[in-house]
């Protein structure tokens, strides 16, 4: 079922006093389509917490609406509400076995015994857990008390499943199967999903789409591939990996290139990726990983090539990252499988290219 | 984030308000829950006190303002207040100081006996109210055990400040002792030890760390006695004597002696101003300053703050105060065994065959009282506990401070008002079962409360939001998930109810009837007239029953809530 956000915005007293509030969630407007999975991504206090809390009916919304499935749940409470949260603390009730556990909202439908019975063991048949039904839940592992967060989630057929952080006390290894897991069970239903989390490795392995979220507002939305080769600001493309930034200067437009100035080198980049005169300041993303270090010095002046001069070098096995100074400015680069491609060290002369098609242009409008 | 002008933020307020009450009106059980709580509340809490107020205009002799600068103008009536406050202030500041050493000895020390000292700190609060007092009687009376047998003392003048003092303090100290423990123990040790590895000395550490950590405690704690004190009147009713007048006293005299109740509705009305005063500032000043270093994560660290002279110096006091309790609980038992106390120790059971033949119903009638307010004061307890700590709606901190409020109302101020309050339509109530049972119920809930809201807060809220997301509404929430989860606290607002039920006089010497008495106001009337062993063997049966339901309520709790899981679960908390 599809989840619409119209207009959503949450104010909290501020903890000094009552004078002033905070905004978390500011205007956001937001559709996730039938079966669609959305991470809502951002640092701590952006607001993502919020609005998950919202579509689950723990906060009501200062101002606008929430429509699931058509139907508008702003006023409803979370018990009137077909959605279902898995916590980031994972909420397992302590006083009730995994089974219980599991078939608690089914109790509170009052289903009939043998259809919760079939119910509950397929599900923990469809996490993993067969066999554990009897157990308490201090007796399960973290990874274990999940998988029943999650079973107990979706056993209800819920039209929304709303993840917060789930994730983030696990321990590495774990955190990767159990997200890969959750991908899959996600698919496999097909049911509507809006995962919270701070960890853009996790969102962009399981993600249909990300909005990333910023002081309260949405920044960006688009697929994993969007938002890293194209983030539409700064701050998308600092927090979503990491980043050159080269100021840019526009000289014009030829055929189907735009042409900028960039560390006193022309770049030509194509024509979409700038459409019009920028009416801001212009900078250009670089994506660590596409600068390429050389120890030939490069001649054509048109493949966008640099003099640098190695600072830092940082080596680590399955990549070497090297600060590499050009001119004024210092680039960052990311070179993989460094023991086949050469290492270099701090002092070296080097020659820096980056491929035009892969750099993006962004504006940052005045004031 | 961003920050908005206020203006922005009180746009709409009725609207917010509207659509929060529309809101709530969605949930109609917790609606009328809610409703119901503050109708009660209203009734049994606000509208007493508001009688009392009332009443005290209305003097044949002073209307209006007039009976409080006549009652002021008496000497008697101002040394009762400075007698009252006094009394207050020092039993307060006495038994602060025991309880804090029991605590931190307890705590801080690796003394021996710890378990038997535990155990000599918390028996007092079980005590029916005239035992202090009948306990300094038999051992410094005219016949006492100390005075005339041992220092052959006679006719020591205990009656007065120094033997109200002494029985206050042993009835009181227990209190701070528990607050106290809960604060120490909440003060990690690593706090302490890593003020001794930045070179401080021990007695650095306690004045430096230990100390200001305890002190919002110490305050609270000493407000809380100091409440307690004023409203005591079980024990300055047989010690105070003429020459050292209270107020809770001269109220209860003034309009069973006097037949004068304007007179004692002021009385006691000039009795609540610094009862409500001390209960504000404990719970909005000093609450708020109170430290909190749990980590969740248990701290073990050997116990090596103190010196090994301060360990036993320690020791040595708390072997003494427990040597005091276990004296006054011991001539309780052999002044109920004894044929006449101070003259013939024989062995008899001649006093509990008095207290079976007079008493028999008075029994009967405490325990169905006791049995039917315990339950419903410790369910309501919980209720408005986890209305407070988990729901939001409109007057949620004006149903927080009327529910606490109770507690700091003196007993005296609350009998007087629901005799006044009650004995006409639509609440004719006087003389009945009700009238007791509901003056026990709201008089007794805020323990439960307390406990109630201390639980939960350490009960990660994310459990009861996944019953809530799971589809259950806020009453299946409550008793399948929140109920379970805080089941220990339950259990002590239960047998704090239950105590206190058993052991109620201050308010309950105004409400009984012919039909319907307490033991307490029996063993009242044996102090008044004198027979001594007949109200120790009172005492005796009392404290007998208040055991044998403190059993009775655990099995029964750990039978209906299953909280077997409760023990593997304690500790870290829930998270």
């Amino acid at each position: 079922m599809s989840v619409e956000l119209k207009n959503v915005t949450k104010r909290f007293r501020s903890p000094e006093g009552e004078v002033s509030s905070v905004i978390a969630v500011n205007d956001v407007s937001l559709v996730i389509h039938d079966g669609e999975m959305v991470t809502l991504l951002g640092p701590s206090g952006c607001g993502k917490t919020t609005t998950l809390r919202i579509v689950a009916g723990f906060e009501m919304p200062d101002s606008g609406n929430v429509v699931i499935g058509g139907k508008d749940v702003t006023d409803l409470p979370p018990n009137k509400r077909n959605t279902a949260m898995v916590f980031q603390s994972y909420a397992i009730f302590p006083h009730l076995t995994v089974f219980e556990n599991v078939a608690f909202g089914l109790r509170i439908r009052k289903l009939p015994q043998s259809e919760i019975e079939s119910k509950v063991g397929r599900m923990l048949e469809l996490v993993g857990l067969s066999g554990m039904a009897r157990r308490s839940p201090d007796q399960l592992s973290g990874g274990q008390q999940q998988r029943v967060a999650l079973a107990r989630a979706i056993v209800n057929e819920p039209d929304v499943l709303l993840f917060d952080e789930p994730l983030s006390n696990l321990d590495a290894k774990l955190r990767e199967q159990m997200r890969s897991e959750i991908r899959r069970i996600q698919q496999s239903l097909g049911i509507t999903s809006i995962y919270v989390t701070h960890d853009q490795s996790e969102a962009m392995a399981l993600s249909d789409r990300i909005v990333i979220m910023n002081s309260g507002k949405i920044a960006q939305i688009g697929t994993p591939k969007q938002i890293y080769d194209t983030p539409s600001d700064r701050f998308v493309a600092e927090f979503v990996g990491r980043a050159n930034f080269l100021p840019a200067e526009f000289e014009g437009f030829s055929e189907d290139r735009a042409l900028l100035k960039v560390l006193g080198r022309r770049v030509a980049l194509p024509k979409g990726k700038l459409g019009q005169e920028p009416d801001g300041a212009l900078e250009l993303v670089v994506r660590p990983e596409t600068v390429k270090v050389t120890r030939e010095i490069p001649e054509d002046v048109h493949a966008a090539g640099y003099l640098g001069k190695i600072v830092k070098a940082v080596y680590m096995g399955s990549v070497a990252e090297y600060d590499v100074a050009v001119g004024d400015a210092v680039l960052l680069a990311v070179v993989a499988s460094p023991a086949e491609h050469g290492i270099f060290s701090a002092g070296d002369e080097v020659g820096i290219t980056f491929s035009s098609d892969v750099a993006h242009p962004i504006v940052t409008r005045n004031g | 984030m961003e920050t908005t002008s206020p203006e922005l933020t009180a746009s709409n307020p009725f609207r917010r308000f509207a659509r929060r009450v529309a809101r709530l009106a969605k949930e109609p059980v917790l609606f009328a829950s809610i409703l119901v709580i503050f109708s009660l509340l209203a009734v049994f809490i606000i509208y007493p006190i508001v009688m009392v107020l009332l009443k005290s205009l209305t003097s044949a002799e002073h209307p209006g303002l007039e009976v409080y600068r006549n009652l002021l103008s008496s000497s008697y009536v101002r040394s009762s207040l400075y007698n009252s406050l006094s009394m207050g202030a020092a039993a307060a500041f006495l038994s602060c100081v025991v309880g804090f050493l029991f605590a931190y000895a307890v705590t801080r020390t690796d003394i021996p006996f710890k378990g038997f000292f535990n155990l000599m700190a918390i028996v007092p609060i079980i005590s029916p109210p005239f035992l202090g007092a009948v306990s300094v009687l038999l051992l410094f009376g005219s016949n006492g055990l100390i005075t005339s047998k041992l220092l052959g003392i006679y006719n020591y003048p205990i009656y007065g400040f120094k033997g109200l003092l002494f029985a206050q303090v042993v009835t009181f100290f227990p209190v701070a002792y528990l607050t106290l423990k809960g604060v120490l123990e909440s003060i990690s040790p690593t706090l302490e030890d890593a003020a001794l590895d930045l070179g401080s000395s021990r007695s650095q550490v306690f004045r430096k760390v230990t100390l200001p950590l305890a002190l919002p405690g110490i305050a609270s704690a000493l407000l809380v006695i100091f409440i307690e004190s004023l409203a005591d009147f079980g024990n300055p009713l047989v010690l105070a004597g003429s020459n050292f007048p209270t107020l809770s006293v001269q109220a209860y005299l003034q309009i069973t002696g006097m037949y004068d109740l304007p007179g004692g509705a002021a009385l006691s009305v000039i009795l609540l101003i610094p009862s409500i005063t001390a209960f504000v500032v404990q719970k909005y000043w000093v609450e708020k300053r109170k430290y909190v270093t749990v980590t969740g994560k248990p701290t073990n660290t050997a116990i090596k703050g103190v010196s090994t002279t301060t360990k036993w110096v320690l020791f040595g006091v708390c072997a003494f105060i427990a040597g005091v309790v276990l004296l006054f609980y011991g001539v309780i038992f052999a002044g109920a065994f004894a044929k006449l106390w101070g003259i013939d120790p024989s062995f008899t059971l001649r006093n509990f065959d008095y207290v079976w033949s007079v008493g028999r119903e008075a029994i009967m009638d405490t325990l169905i009282i006791a049995g039917i307010s315990t339950p419903i004061s410790g369910l309501l307890g919980m209720a408005i506990a986890f209305l407070v700590v988990r729901k939001n709606f409109p007057g949620k901190k004006a149903m927080d401070f009327i529910s606490m409020l109770s507690f700091a109302l003196p007993g005296t101020v609350v009998g007087i008002g629901y005799i006044l309050a009650f004995n006409k339509r639509p609440f004719m109530l006087t003389g009945t079962l009700a009238i007791l049972v509901l003056n026990f119920i709201f008089r007794y809930f805020p323990v439960g409360i307390q406990a109630g809201v201390a639980t939960l807060r350490q009960v990660d809220a994310s459990i009861e939001e996944a019953a809530s997301n799971l589809g259950a509404g806020t009453e299946k929430t409550f008793t399948k998930v929140t109920l379970p989860l805080i089941a220990p606290a339950f259990f002590s607002a239960l047998v704090f109810a239950f105590v206190r039920a058993m052991t109620a006089i201050s308010a309950a010497v105004f409400l009984v009837s012919a039909d319907w008495n307490l033991m307490t106001v029996q063993i009242l009337n044996q102090v008044n007239s004198g027979r001594l062993g007949a109200a120790a063997a009172f005492s005796v049966v009392l404290i007998g029953i208040i055991v044998a339901a403190m059993i009775i309520i655990r099995l029964v709790v750990d039978k209906l809530l299953g909280i077997r899981y409760q023990a593997r679960f304690q500790g870290g908390g829930y998270k």
